[in-house]
């Protein structure tokens, strides 16, 4: 059984240490498209933790039986396989934001951080830390889709979750609603956390990094 | 063992089987569902695009308050005033957009000469970009633009195109305009 100490050092890795957007880079295209609405952002997070989760747990499972010249064939067709059935389930239960993400669901199965996590992680690791793996790291991604959305909500449409937060009536920036707003915002956060993070290495000395 | 061609070629289509078969099974089952919204949001795009609203209890109430009308284009619905004689048709609306296909409804007055509005039940346009055609302040301003014989509705004048997503922006207008030049021949038959 997997002991405390290792979801600790999975979840603080995953989160913060190399965390897929703010440190490895990976999952960009989807979050410039989605995190104009935080609704949006919300959903796209569930849906991307669900299906690293469960990908990282199948592909862990078979990790012994996969033959390993189609390794990454049988990874895609894992990873479709659940996205496609999260499609599913939430064009019957949640019709609306189905219909506002649109294509984007089919595409989380290109986002880079599923296969990444596969090839990285569940290629050589027990199911269960596998699983636990892809819900930190799809957790990492939300948490940095969430904060750029709720910037972007607020600046661009002067509401939160759709609820009018304007009282002043101030002008909204046309630009927060655009993908190049993103742009700006995550280029901003990586530069704060990377200073924090060689910041505290400095403080802290022995560590490796 | 594992690398030979039969246990690769063996293993792939058992795993695809099988979650071909998952697949197919969790859709069929959810299948009614999903109809019933898809069909829920195509009632609510009628009615919206007839002006009507469309809050639950409207909803619900869908077949008194519109009738289909056989007019040579399939899924046309018209509401009836009083004396019985139509005073708005909803028209679908079909074309392609930026990355897929655009359909929806558009509603017109019974003369022929108002767009009463327009409503997407299905688009697959970027989200926060293209995907913003289907946000109401877009959709609102082509409501009471009038429809004049021969002349196509163009962007400018209170009517604006999107930031960012001017494929999107055209396409929707393409396809607008020519399912309006589409009713032409109807407008001699339906109009008054």
């Amino acid at each position: 059984m997997i002991k405390k100490a290792e979801v600790k050092a999975l979840f603080k890795r995953n989160l913060w240490d190399e965390n897929q957007v703010l440190r490895q880079i990976l999952g960009i295209c989807s979050l410039l498209a989605v995190t104009n609405l935080l609704s949006n952002s919300l959903v796209m997070g569930v849906g991307l933790i669900f299906s690293v989760a469960l990908s990282s747990f199948t592909i862990s499972l078979l990790r012994n039986y996969i033959p390993h010249r189609v390794r990454m064939i049988i990874q895609t067709l894992i990873i479709a396989a659940w996205v496609i059935l999260f499609d599913i389930v939430i064009k019957a239960m949640l019709p609306d934001i189905s219909r506002a993400l649109g294509p984007y669901v089919g595409l989380i199965i290109t986002n880079c951080i599923i296969m990444g996590r596969a090839e990285a992680f569940a290629q050589s690791n027990p199911p269960v830390e596998s699983f636990l793996d892809g819900v930190f790291a799809g957790l990492g991604y939300t948490a940095v889709l969430i904060v750029i959305a709720f910037i972007r909500e607020l600046m661009g449409f002067g509401t939160i979750l759709g609820f009018n937060v304007n009282f002043l009536g101030l002008q909204t920036w046309t630009i927060m609603v655009m993908p190049p707003a993103a742009f700006f915002l995550v280029g901003v956060m990586i530069w704060i956390v990377n200073n924090i993070a060689s910041g505290k290495k400095a403080v802290g000395g022995g560590k490796n990094g | 063992m594992k690398d030979s061609y039969l246990y690769t070629i063996v293993f792939t289509f058992v795993l695809t089987a099988v979650f071909a078969t998952i697949l197919a099974v969790t859709y069929a089952g959810y299948l009614p569902v999903i109809t019933e919204n898809e069909a829920k949001v195509e009632r609510a795009a009628i009615l919206k695009v007839l002006g009507l609203g469309a809050e639950a209890d409207l909803l619900a109430a869908f077949d008194e308050q519109v009738a289909p009308v056989a007019a040579g284009v399939p899924s046309t619905y018209a509401v009836f005033g009083d004396d019985g004689r139509p005073v708005s048709y909803a028209f679908p609306l079909n074309g392609q957009g930026l990355w897929g296909a655009i359909r929806g409804y558009i509603g017109v007055s019974a003369g022929f000469d108002l767009l009463l509005g327009m409503e997407f039940t299905e688009q697959n346009e970027t989200p926060g970009l293209g995907g913003r055609i289907d946000e109401p302040w877009f959709k609102e301003q082509f409501q009471g633009v009038p429809l004049i014989a021969g002349e196509e509705i163009v962007y400018g004048d209170g009517l604006d195109a999107i930031t960012g997503a001017t494929s999107s922006s055209n396409a929707v207008l393409k396809i607008l305009n020519e399912t309006i030049a589409g009713l032409e021949p109807l407008k001699e038959v339906m109009g008054r």
